[in-house]
This record gives structure tokens, sequence and C-alpha cells, in this order.
């Protein structure tokens, strides 16, 4: 089954994006397990949680008497089963945990279950995996699940030289699709011109995502822009982007 | 005095670390600008070009090559790292992080 990793600068709407694109798989009748990669709150909101620290993974690992390394001390299934939340839509949401003050076994148990599921879970379900801003964790092996990796530029200078960074990235992941999500969009011509860039660097633009105040609303609300406002551009071209990337709907599929 | 700057990403660190630092540079002080991200942005932040900035050399990996009977001093670190930016301002870029790694 298809999985997703979405990449990009701080900011970049990269988690709101993610969580939208969550629940608009889930209507089309997928099962899919939404993963937090990220430290920093953000894509439970979107998603249409509300953010809360939960349970560390640590907590699912211990070590294998024979190598002496750290794993999961039940399967995977079992492990998500304990540990992930039931979202809107029948998401099932796993967050590698917020840290507020872990140790570094904490750290690197958590980061070892978190991996096991990613790469080991086996159900027929979409995967769609949030990481953290910026280029470390889709350099450390975080979207090791991924077929598709899509990163969220907005037209700055900044978020372009971000996905320009991750060229490298793209090259030496050679079974990965690549595509770019240019989001917050305010006019064509600012969307032309980032594109231009983007393409001259080899990147292919899969949707415009366009300026929604009434994205910045939901957040400030603390509620999911697809539940705030469902009719919105923003929304809409999400679902664009799901189309695109996911083009058959199951057969028993309610389509909202 | 040092200064740190942390906070979610998009929230402006950047942005306010570089007015931060060409302000106290302004002011009459030598400031050491340290951009620690591994996805590193200040340089535009400060007034470089996107080349530029793209193409600053992070000091993590050539530091990671050292042995210890080898290793430098911060002033070593400073001198061959930094990039001048106007009279008493310098940046450091020490966190890129663009290759992929296997583990």
């Amino acid at each position: 089954m298809p999985g997703f990793a979405f990449v990009g600068k701080g900011g970049s709407g990269k988690s709101t994006i993610a969580g939208t694109f969550s629940r608009l798989v889930a209507r089309r009748g997928h099962d899919v397990l939404v993963l937090d990669a990220d430290h920093v709150p953000g894509l439970a909101t979107a998603v249409g949680l509300v953010s809360e620290d939960t349970a560390m993974l640590a907590d699912a690992v211990t070590v294998d008497e024979s190598s002496g390394r750290p794993m999961l001390s039940g399967s995977v299934e079992d492990t998500i089963q304990g540990f992930a939340r039931d979202a809107p839509d029948g998401l099932r949401f796993l967050q590698f945990g917020k840290l507020t003050a872990p140790t570094d076994d904490d750290v690197r148990a958590s980061t070892v279950a978190f991996r096991q599921v990613s790469r080991e879970q086996t159900r027929d379900r979409v995967v769609v995996t949030d990481l953290s801003a910026g280029t470390r964790q889709a350099y450390f092996g975080w979207a090791g699940s991924a077929d598709t990796l899509l990163t969220v530029v907005t037209p700055s200078q900044k978020a372009v030289l971000t996905a320009r960074r991750l060229v490298p990235l793209v090259e030496w992941l050679t079974d990965v699709r690549h595509l770019v999500v240019l989001n917050d969009v305010l006019d064509d011509d600012e969307a032309e011109a980032t594109e231009r860039i983007l393409t001259s660097h080899g990147f292919e633009v899969a949707v415009r995502v366009p300026h929604d105040a009434t994205v910045a609303a939901a957040a400030r609300a603390g509620v999911a822009p697809i539940d705030h406002a469902p009719r919105s551009d923003f929304v809409a071209a999400v679902s664009r982007l799901v189309d695109l990337v996911l083009p058959d709907p199951r057969s028993d599929a309610v389509v909202a | 005095m040092k200064i740190a700057v942390a906070g979610k990403g998009g929230s402006g660190k950047t942005t306010v670390s570089a007015i931060l630092a060409r302000t106290l540079a302004a002011d009459g002080h030598r400031v050491l600008a340290v951009d620690a991200d591994t996805n590193p942005n200040l340089g535009l932040s400060l007034g470089l070009g996107v080349e530029e900035t793209f193409e600053l050399i992070a000091a993590r990996d050539e530091l990671d090559q050292e042995d210890a009977d080898h290793a430098s001093t911060m002033a070593e670190i400073i001198d061959r790292f930094s990039r001048e930016v106007s009279d008493r301002l310098r940046l450091l870029q020490i966190g890129k992080i663009e290759r992929p790694d296997p583990g």
C-alpha cells in the first residue's frame, strides 16, 4: 500500500497539508495510519485531534537480551493498537512523542520504535508520515516507508533553498516518486516565478495551494482546516493533490 | 553575551536572529552569528545571496574528520569557517545536513 512522506521548511504548511491530506485519503475509503515524526505540535490539530502529550513510544521498547539492541517488545500491530490514537474519519494517529524532559535513552528508544513501525507495518493501509521541519529527519531515514515524497514549498527564497538541499536525498531514493506542493500562493505571477526556479532544479510541481485566510483562522481556533472550512480553496487544492497521487478510491468508499 | 534563539519552524527565528545580529553590530559590538540549523538560512536573512548561502560550507563535516590531536581551537574554527558579513559581523554555519545517512 502507498506511503507518503511530507517534508519541507518549517512554517511552509507541511503539517497542515499532511493532516488535511490524511483526512481526505480516509474519505476515499482507505485505512490511514498517520505517523507524526515532528517534535513540534501541529499535525494533531490539522488532523482534527486536540493536541496532547501522549506516552512516548519509548515505553513500547525493550532491550533484546542476545543482541543488546533496543526493539519493540510486542508486534508492530500491537504497538499501533496500544499507542495510536483514534482520529476523525477512522484515522489512526501515532506520535513519536513530544519531548518535554526526555533522557537520551528515551529518545533513542522512541526512535527505534517509530522507525520499526514505519518500516514493518504490513496491513492494508495508506501510511502518511509528517517529518519535522528541515532536512535532518529526511536524511536520517525517517521517511523509510514512503514511496512518494512530497516537499511543501512556499514562494520564498528560504523554502526553495530548503527544497534544493533535499535534491541529493531525492537522487539517492531512486524508487521514491518526488513531487512538490507549492503552498500559500498569492497570485499566478508569484507561482510561475517560483515554479520556474523549482523546475530548473529538477522538481515537478504537482499542485498549487492558494493562500487561504481560513487556514490561519482554523489554526487560531485550534480546529482542523477540513472541519473549520470544508469547502475552502485550501481543502479543494489538497483534494486535487489526493486525486493526483492516489487516483483509485476503494470501491466501497463513501466520498464526502 | 550569548543569545540563543529558539522556537517553532516558521515563527521567525531566523529573521529575528539576523535583525539582532545586524543591530548589535551596527551598535558597535563584535558579533558572531551562528547558524546551528541543519537547514541553515541565516545567510539569506543577513543579506547574503541565495547561491552564496547555498554554497556556505558547514564546519561540522570538516571537523568530523579531525582527530583529537589535531582538533581545532574555537578561534581556528571561526577563522577557517566563518564568513565576514560586515565590519563587525561574521557568520558561522555549523549544522548543515545535505547528504543521506544510510544508518
